[in-house]
């Protein structure tokens, strides 16, 4: 049925607009990824005084409730997150606004910091991203766009500054000693890198956003359509 | 400091907001009438430049000698069903020395799955005119999106203009129990 249908070409999970792209954003997040699962400070060769970092949770993304809890182990706790989240249709006050952006080496690690741990099995599983990367004219740059999940391996490093410091605490409210439960997320990223001295790159703006864990049908879709109907006689 | 501290991305919301909306304009609704099906398709990311790179799930709208990528766009999204989109979330960053905003957006969607086009046309061997006019949209379960635009910085004064250079739509999450094919 033709009005059933998303009148786009089919999703496909990923997207280069030419082959000098596609080698150098294959490893950008190659190399970015393997680093941020490692150690982050090595990451901030990429950053300058210029440069832009901000996470932005958005806790009500739709996704699968659960229906195999030892496969899809998602946690819908954003515990770790909240305090940093640029979420800009939550966050009102112009304090908060401007101070949730990461200028700098410095900044951008601190936030890296507050971030909890994680394992991306972009070498193992590569199913579970989605990539377009693209031209940036404005800067002779180009956008890297990045979805997919991510597990949480341990606490942050840094603790995050509390929301309300010093707002009321009632006393089932005080969460300072209350960790916030690993799980598995989801996540869009994007990355504008532009070129810098001696063939490097640089990250000019880095944008995270958190959701909730979601299985990757929404851009596996040739691959869900080839498999093989479940036996109805099982 | 003499003057008040503002946050310049401050009217990037509604901007947001009224290009989602411009999405999801019924043909067929009590409160607005279109003169014909190209000044109702028109409607669609209003916003786009006519040159404005679009993307939609991994591939690129490619302009053809007639029609320009919004228009492209708007041909396409005119053949997808009725649609309702909800912002969740959004953060954006000036990029210094482009006059340009990133926007990276994180919504859902769901659609009509009536099996009805936006014009009010079914498959149906019989059509019933008056039923397909009246008829409400059967909305199906929310899908995630993802949208990554590239905007110009007037957009803080004329949020009316053609302001994007760039359009990343990207579905997130496709419900289980959805019947529209992506």
């Amino acid at each position: 049925n033709n009005t059933l249908s998303f009148p786009f070409p089919a999703s496909v999970s990923m997207f280069f607009q030419d082959e000098e792209i596609r080698n150098m954003s294959t490893n950008f997040i190659s190399n970015y990824l393997k680093l941020w699962d490692a150690n982050r400070a090595d990451l901030m060769i990429l950053y300058q005084n210029e440069s832009q970092f901000s996470m932005q949770v958005d806790s009500s993304h739709p996704y699968l409730i659960d229906s195999n809890p030892s496969h899809y182990s998602s946690g819908t706790d954003f515990g770790n997150y909240l305090s940093n989240s640029r979420n800009l249709t939550r966050v009102s006050s112009v304090k908060a606004r401007l101070g949730r952006v990461a200028i700098g080496q410095e900044q951008i690690f601190k936030s890296f910091s507050q971030l909890p741990k994680t394992r991306h099995d972009l070498m193992t599983h590569p199913e579970l991203f989605s990539v377009e990367s693209y031209r940036f004219p404005q800067l002779n740059g180009i956008m890297i766009v990045i979805h997919g999940s991510f597990e949480e391996t341990a606490q942050p490093e840094a603790e995050a500054p509390q929301s309300v410091p010093n707002g009321p605490r009632g006393r089932f409210n005080n969460s300072k000693n209350k960790k916030a439960a690993l799980s598995k997320k989801s996540f869009d990223r994007t990355f504008v890198v532009i070129p810098g001295p001696n063939g490097s790159m640089i990250v000019a703006s880095d944008l995270l956003s958190v959701r909730p864990f979601a299985v990757t049908d929404a851009w596996n879709v040739a691959h869900k359509d080839a498999s093989p109907a479940p036996a109805n006689a099982a | 400091m003499s003057h008040l501290q503002q946050d310049p991305t401050q009217p990037i919301e509604p901007f947001l907001k009224k290009f989602l909306s411009s999405l999801d304009i019924q043909y067929n609704s009590p409160t607005t009438q279109f003169p014909n099906v190209e000044s109702y398709a028109t409607q669609f990311a209003k916003s786009l430049k006519p040159s404005s790179a679009v993307i939609v799930n991994g591939t690129p709208l490619i302009p053809t000698t007639n029609n320009d990528s919004k228009l492209e766009f708007q041909k396409k999204w005119l053949q997808a069903p009725n649609s309702f989109h909800q912002l969740n979330s959004y953060d954006c960053h000036l990029i210094p020395g482009t006059g340009t905003f990133i926007i990276n957006l994180s919504a859902k969607v769901k659609f009509d799955e009536s099996g009805k086009s936006k014009l009010g046309e079914s498959a149906d061997l019989i059509q019933d005119n008056n039923a397909a006019r009246n008829n409400r949209p059967l909305w199906g379960s929310w899908f995630g999106v993802n949208i990554i635009l590239v905007v110009d910085e007037v957009v803080i004064n004329h949020s009316e203009g053609e302001v994007i250079n760039s359009l990343d739509y990207r579905f997130t999450f496709k419900p289980e129990d959805s019947v529209v094919k992506i």
